[in-house]
């Protein structure tokens, strides 16, 4: 067993007296199935899991648990080929779980048996027990923890979405558009703006198919919405002009002018115009003339995210600095004291995106986001004390979902 | 100033990004039978020709169509399809109501799926002639009677806006660029795809194989294929009165299962039931009768082109030859199969149509196929009446199943979509017919 | 028949009867001959399919073990335990690049589990390969082949093996079909016509038999393999060569034919002319002479020919001559002796005148009044002598010109009118026509009646008649008067010689000179009645006359 599972329970131990009853209900369920299939000893146990500890921590508790119940088991570490590892460890059987953690802690895999049979010939066959697992607990906040815990920091992700949606959303915002003083979401998914109350519920929307579209409209859902004084100026890479729209009966009505795509909100909004069909901005003014998969401007600071996968990040006084692997939903946060950068990574369409503040010191927070995270906005209900971020996630299903990470600073 | 320059995190390796590059050529390989499929009858064929030819509309996973080069009005007595202001074919002429009332004349000349989707429309030959004349913003479609999946069975592969006699320029998301390429069109209504261009090449399946897994091509149209996917390209046995004896003489010795095992292969699986199981139909066969001997001699269409359907047709002649009867192939390319059957040639025929991911239009593609007019309009307007989509679907099954016997269409077997795509390959996926969509398909 | 003619048969005869004996014979010959070599093919064809057979067996068996080994079979063989069941024609690819056209991996129930040339089955028993056994030789049995316009059944040549895998017994089995290809190779091969059938099996046939045909039959199990030599090219070139040996008969018959008659015509050219030559030397032409050509004995015969026709031209012109000179001298003879006669006395008298006048003598005038007028009767009895011979030498040529003997000489006698002292009596002939002179005849009628008239001073009667002998025409004057000695006749006709008193005696020789300018002869005869009966002969000529002429 290597030492983070250990640390992790010795940690869990002495942190919090609250046990971690779903992995242990868990695993309460997915060893009889693994028993009821029979599979020779030694048994290797491999989990994945949204995080490495998480990973860790079951691993270790199925093979305890398993080893209770008469199978000697080993922890097999995530990789490649693991049916070859676990040949090569010595182990007959493979139990291979795939944990999430979502509105409950969900495990599902398999167990089978990688022994191969030496006179089989050349043509090495499936024989032996194969079984499917599944095993579905209520997930409790440790749990939780440990599926966003990585090294501390503090970034924790909000299990369920805030809202789900077919299509990929394309921009982010979020301001008071009904003036009740509390801030709503506004969201540019699938052709349409859409209004989500802070709580996720739907209060208006209003297609866009009307606005005459760009002779070359941009393919990746694209655009920028700002909340105004209670007005939405919506610019989205498929119409050739912006829109501005005001919330007015729970309905979303036009309102009068004109609006184009820009860097930010507000007063420090710059503005810009679109590449014609690609995701990018171009900025109108400025010295800056390369295209930018976006950007935020607020409180002084700008910042310029590139298509390379670098960022700059230019602070008030004229500082700059380069910020290499940011993706691109970026953007500038007030946290606690000072502004900090919330970026997601640059991998490429990552199964599992990182959301990480970068801020004045070296220390970055870090959060696991399952999909890949294109918007990133302070949410409606963030506070400076209890900072926390609505991310626009796209999903492995083609649509996407709206996240909230809550930090304490 | 003083300009702070600090580098933090990993050094990212060129070429990554979170959005989606732009660049590089599209590679796919199609084996042979499906690249002589020029019209996108055959699932595979049809993800080929939309990389030239979008459809009109694209079905998601629950069957409601999302407008791509159209949108669609609803009255009280039809629907009106209005094509995307902008949308221009390559040679420059615009998507308009005459063209594409042109393009769906021929497609009711070639497919029965599209015949089936305007069934339901008064006159739909004559309304579509009318159309082609008149210069106007929306393509008015009167309906005989109530039909609410109107909207989503023409998102059909088959109805894709064409120009041309023989259909060969379309609208999508490239532009033909010699034979079997493209490059990107920037005017497309959802943008210009990721790719600057594509490059179809048609590879035996070994080498097509060997192709996908050495990476140098992404797409495999032909091999392979996923359990979990829709199965709606549906083949059925279709005969003309005359031959019922002599289908009457197969049912008994059809074994729909070893069928599919031995012959068809790939991701079919039997199809007892006019409805394939993935919209509901039964996925056992009844009890069969014994087989009897009788005599007589028949003529079999299918298509040369497709290996599977050569195969069964092999393997009913075999079949029928045990019963007593002789029975001829005729092998034909797809136009013309469609074309000799509706003139009368051939006793049986073996056809293969894409069905729509809905019970009620499906079971209008198979009484398109074999049973006349009026039954056919008596039959869609009892379903098209009811409203609820999940009561049209339970009565549609169940007419399905009243209906087998009834009509002259034997079901066989029905497939998913043969494709394997490069783990790579980023952001393809499926529409409600269940065939990838690539036009928005990247790599890093 | 003509020498030629029967040459020409000869050597015509001698060609024909050596073939005519041995053309039938060759083409006897001939028959036996191909009659047993069509026995003799028809084995060797059976035996060249029976040798194909046996190479197509250590074929078959050697393509099926070859495939039994192949990995793909293996790989193919090994999927079928997996329970995922393999291609229906996942045996195709073991079947490339081999010479099998029946292919089949069957498991221990018989059921044909993949095929590369009758998917269709898979999943039955294919009933025709369940016959074939591992371990046995190749056996035919009857296969489906499938096609497009429909199943046959077919022989085929198969054999079987069993598949090394890992549990269950697996048998492949593979063959040849024997198709309408292989039994038209067959049938190039043997040059037979190769028929291939059996109960169920759709026959086969190729190549063809024509005219007589000769069979023989290959049992092979489920199928009869049958072999038929046909002699129609047999018979052709049988044909042919006859046509050959008789056209050459003919020709060599037509050649000798061709030569005979060029042989027979040189050998009996220079007889004909010979032949010729003689009818025209018969016919008078004495000049004729035979071109000398040939050699041997008909050259000896042609050169005594001429050297004989120009002696006898020689001697003919000799007679002639001498004929002219004994005529001449005779008429000289006659002359002179005619002229001696009065010329004697008128000496004598003359003399002796002159002797009376030398003596003064007184009789001398008495003497010479006496003696004139003797003298002067002697001197006109010498004209009258010498213009009787100027006459019989100015007589002319005849003109002849055609009439009726008989009614010319009816017209002569009424002409000449009756004579004084002798009866005349006329009996005619029938018409003879004739070519004569009519002022001649006259003469010559005239003179013959003033001679029968002369011979009988007493008087008596003149018989004229006419009459036919032969292609002669005659006309007789007969009188009664004493006749004349047979010893004289010959001489009558001399010129000269006259038995009368007066008269020159140049008469009868003139009217024989008239006869012959006639073409024919006066003659002289003896009557019955023991006068004299003088004769002319002169042809008669073959168109009937106009008509009578006048004298």
């Amino acid at each position: 067993m290597s030492a983070g599972p250990l640390l992790t329970i010795a940690l869990l131990a002495t942190a919090s007296p609250e046990p971690a009853p779903s992995l242990e209900a868990l695993a309460g369920q997915l060893v009889p199935e693994v028993v009821a299939a029979r599979p020779e000893a030694p048994v290797a146990v491999l989990v994945q899991a949204p995080s490495a500890a998480l990973a860790d921590a079951s691993s270790a508790l199925l093979a305890a648990r398993l080893g209770e119940a008469g199978l000697p088991s080993l922890v097999l570490a995530a990789g490649d080929d693991a049916p070859a590892r676990a040949r090569a460890l010595g182990a007959r059987s493979l139990v291979s779980v795939r944990i999430q953690v979502g509105a409950e802690l969900g495990a599902a895999g398999e167990v089978r048996s990688v022994w191969r049979n030496f006179w089989a010939g050349r043509t090495p066959l499936q024989s032996g027990p194969a079984r499917v697992l599944t095993a579905a607990v209520p997930v409790d906040r440790t749990t939780q923890q440990l599926a966003g815990a990585s090294g501390g920091g503090g970034l924790t992700l909000d299990p369920a979405p805030l809202a789900r949606f077919s299509d990929r959303t394309a921009a982010l915002a979020t301001g008071d558009l009904d003036g009740d003083g509390r801030p709503e979401l506004a969201v540019l998914v699938g052709g349409e703006v859409r209004v989500l109350a802070a709580s996720g519920e739907l209060l208006a929307q209003r297609t866009l198919v009307e606005l005459p579209p760009a002779a070359a409209p941009a393919r990746e859902p694209f655009g920028t919405l700002c909340i105004v004084e209670g007005r939405l100026l919506v610019a989205w890479a498929r119409a050739e002009t912006g829109l501005v729209l005001q919330l007015q009966g729970g309905q979303l009505v036009r309102a009068g002018g004109g609006t184009g795509p820009s860097l930010g909100c507000g007063e420090s909004a710059e503005p810009a115009s679109f590449v014609p069909g690609a995701a990018r901005l171009v900025l109108t003014r400025g010295p800056e003339r390369d295209s930018l998969w976006g950007g935020d401007a607020r409180g002084g600071h700008r910042l310029l995210l590139f298509p390379d996968g670098t960022a700059r990040w230019i602070s008030p006084g004229a500082q700059v600095r380069l910020l290499r692997d940011v993706g691109a939903g970026a953007a500038l946060l007030p946290w606690g004291d000072g502004m900090r950068v919330a970026a997601s990574s640059a991998a490429a369409a990552p199964v599992e995106d990182r959301l990480r503040l970068v801020g004045a010191g070296g220390d970055e927070p870090s959060v696991a986001v399952p999909g890949r995270i294109l918007q990133v906005r302070p949410a409606p209900a963030a506070t400076a004390s209890a900072p926390a971020l609505v991310l626009g996630v796209w999903t492995s299903d083609g649509g996407s979902e709206l996240r909230l990470v809550r930090g304490a600073p | 100033m003083l300009v702070l320059l600090v580098a933090t995190g990993t050094p990212r390796p060129a070429g990554a990004a979170a959005r989606a590059r732009d660049g590089g050529t599209l590679r796919v390989a199609a084996l042979p039978e499906v690249r002589a499929d020029r019209t996108g009858e055959t699932p595979e064929g049809a993800v080929a020709a939309a990389l030239l030819a979008a459809p009109l509309c694209r079905l998601d996973a629950l069957g409601h169509p999302e407008p791509l080069l159209a949108t669609f009005q609803r009255s009280s007595d039809g629907v009106s399809v209005l094509p995307r202001p902008g949308t221009r074919f390559p040679s420059g002429a615009p998507l308009g109501p005459a063209e594409l009332a042109r393009a769906w004349s021929r497609a009711l000349e070639r497919s029965p799926a599209a015949r089936a989707a305007l069934a339901p429309v008064h006159d739909a030959a004559a309304t579509l002639e009318q159309a082609a004349r008149t210069r106007g913003t929306a393509l008015v479609l009167q309906l005989a009677h109530p039909w609410p999946d109107l909207e989503a069975t023409l998102c059909h592969p088959a109805l894709a806006p064409t120009l041309g006699d023989g259909g060969t320029e379309g609208i999508g998301p490239y532009l033909p660029d010699g034979s079997d390429r493209g490059r990107a069109s920037p005017g497309f209504p959802e943008g210009r795809p990721h790719p600057d261009a594509f490059v179809l090449s048609s590879l035996a399946r070994r080498a097509a194989q060997r192709a996908l897994e050495s990476r140098s091509v992404q797409v495999l149209l032909g091999d392979g294929g996923e359990a979990g996917s829709p199965a709606l390209f549906a083949t059925y046995l279709v005969s003309r009165p005359a031959a019922r004896p002599v289908v009457a003489l197969l049912a008994p010795r059809l074994d729909r299962a070893a069928l599919v095992r031995s012959f068809v292969g790939g991701q079919a699986a039997p199809m007892p039931g006019l409805l394939p199981p993935a919209l509901g139909g039964p996925d056992r066969p009844g009890a069969r009768p014994p087989p009897a001997r009788g005599a007589g001699t028949g003529l079999l269409l299918y298509v040369a082109d497709r290996p599977a359907q050569r195969a069964v047709a092999e393997r009913l002649q075999i079949l029928l030859r045990d019963a007593g009867v002789q029975l001829t192939l005729g092998p034909r390319s797809a136009d013309a199969l469609d074309r000799d059957w509706r003139a009368g040639q051939g006793d049986l025929a073996l056809r293969s149509v894409l069905l729509p991911p809905l019970p009620a239009p499906a079971l209008a593609v198979a009484l398109e196929l074999g049973v006349d007019v009026a039954t056919a309009d008596r039959e869609r307007a009892a379903l098209g009446a009811l409203s609820d989509p999940a009561e049209r679907a339970a009565r549609a099954r169940e007419r399905a199943l009243q209906l087998a016997s009834a009509l002259p269409v034997l079901p066989l077997y029905v497939e998913g979509l043969r494709a394997r795509l490069d783990p790579g390959l980023i952001d393809a996926r499926r529409d409600g017919f269940g065939l990838w969509v690539l036009d928005d398909a990247w790599w890093p | 028949m003509r020498l030629r003619t029967l040459l020409f048969l000869a050597f015509a005869l001698l060609a024909l009867v050596p073939l005519a004996v041995s053309v039938p014979l060759a083409s006897r010959r001939i028959e036996e001959t191909f009659a047993r070599e069509l026995g003799a093919r028809a084995d060797s064809a059976a035996a060249l399919a029976n040798s194909e057979l046996e190479r197509l067996r250590a074929e078959v068996e050697q393509a099926v073990a070859a495939c039994a080994t192949d990995p793909a079979t293996e790989a193919v063989a090994l999927q079928l335990e997996t329970g995922v069941p393999p291609a229906a024609d996942a045996m195709r690819a073991v079947a490339e690049g081999r010479p099998l056209s029946v292919l089949t991996l069957r498991d221990a129930a018989g059921v044909s589990r993949s095929s590369a040339f009758l998917p269709a089955r898979v999943g039955d028993v294919e009933p025709g390969l369940a016959a074939v056994r591992v371990g046995e030789p190749p056996v035919v049995v009857p296969v489906e082949v499938q096609r497009p316009d429909g199943v046959q059944l077919r022989p085929a040549l198969a054999a079987a093996r069993s598949v090394e895998a890992a549990h269950a017994s697996v048998t492949l089995v593979g063959g040849r079909v024997l198709d309408d290809a292989w039994v038209a190779r067959l049938a190039g091969l043997t040059g037979a016509r190769v028929e291939l059938e059996g109960p169920g099996l759709a026959p086969a046939v190729a190549g063809t038999a024509e005219g007589r045909t000769v069979q023989r039959q290959v049992p092979l199990g489920a199928a009869l393999l049958r072999l038929a030599v046909g002699s129609a090219a047999v018979d052709e070139t049988r044909a042919t060569l006859l046509r050959a040996l008789l056209a050459a008969g003919a020709l060599g018959l037509g050649l000798a034919l061709l030569g005979g008659l060029l042989v027979a015509r040189a050998i009996t050219r220079p007889v004909e002319a010979l032949t010729a030559g003689v009818r025209s030397v018969a016919a008078g032409a004495l000049d004729t002479r035979v071109p000398a050509a040939g050699a041997g004995e008909v050259r000896v015969l042609v050169d005594a020919f001429n050297r004989m026709t120009e002696d006898l031209g020689h001697a003919t012109r000799a007679l002639r001559a001498a004929e002219q000179a004994a005529a001449w001298e005779g008429v000289a003879r006659s002359l002179a002796h005619e002229l001696r006669n009065p010329l004697t006395p008128l000496q004598m008298s003359l003399e002796t005148l002159l002797a009376a006048r030398s003596a003064r003598d007184p009789r001398f005038e008495a003497l010479f009044v006496e003696s004139a007028p003797a003298m002067l009767e002697e001197v006109e009895r010498l004209r009258r002598t010498i213009d009787a011979f100027a006459r019989f030498a100015r007589l002319p040529a005849a003109q002849l010109e055609p009439l009726d003997l008989t009614s010319w000489t009816e017209q002569a006698l009424g002409v000449a009118g009756a004579r004084p002292s002798v009866a005349l009596r006329w009996e005619p002939g029938p018409p003879l026509p004739v070519r004569a002179d009519r002022d001649q005849l006259a003469q010559l009628l005239h003179n013959l009646l003033r001679n029968a008239e002369e011979a009988m001073p007493s008087g008596g009667r003149v018989t004229v008649r006419t009459r036919a002998e032969g292609s002669w025409a005659l006309l007789e004057v007969e009188d009664t008067g004493p006749g004349i000695a047979s010893e004289d006749r010959a001489r009558v006709l001399e010129p000269g010689i006259t038995t009368k008193a007066s008269g020159t005696g140049l008469g009868l020789a003139l009217g024989a000179r008239i006869a012959q300018g006639h073409g024919g002869t006066l003659e002289v005869d003896g009557a019955t009645t023991g006068g004299a009966l003088l004769r002319l002969r002169i042809p008669r000529a073959e168109a009937a006359t106009p008509g009578p002429g006048s004298p």
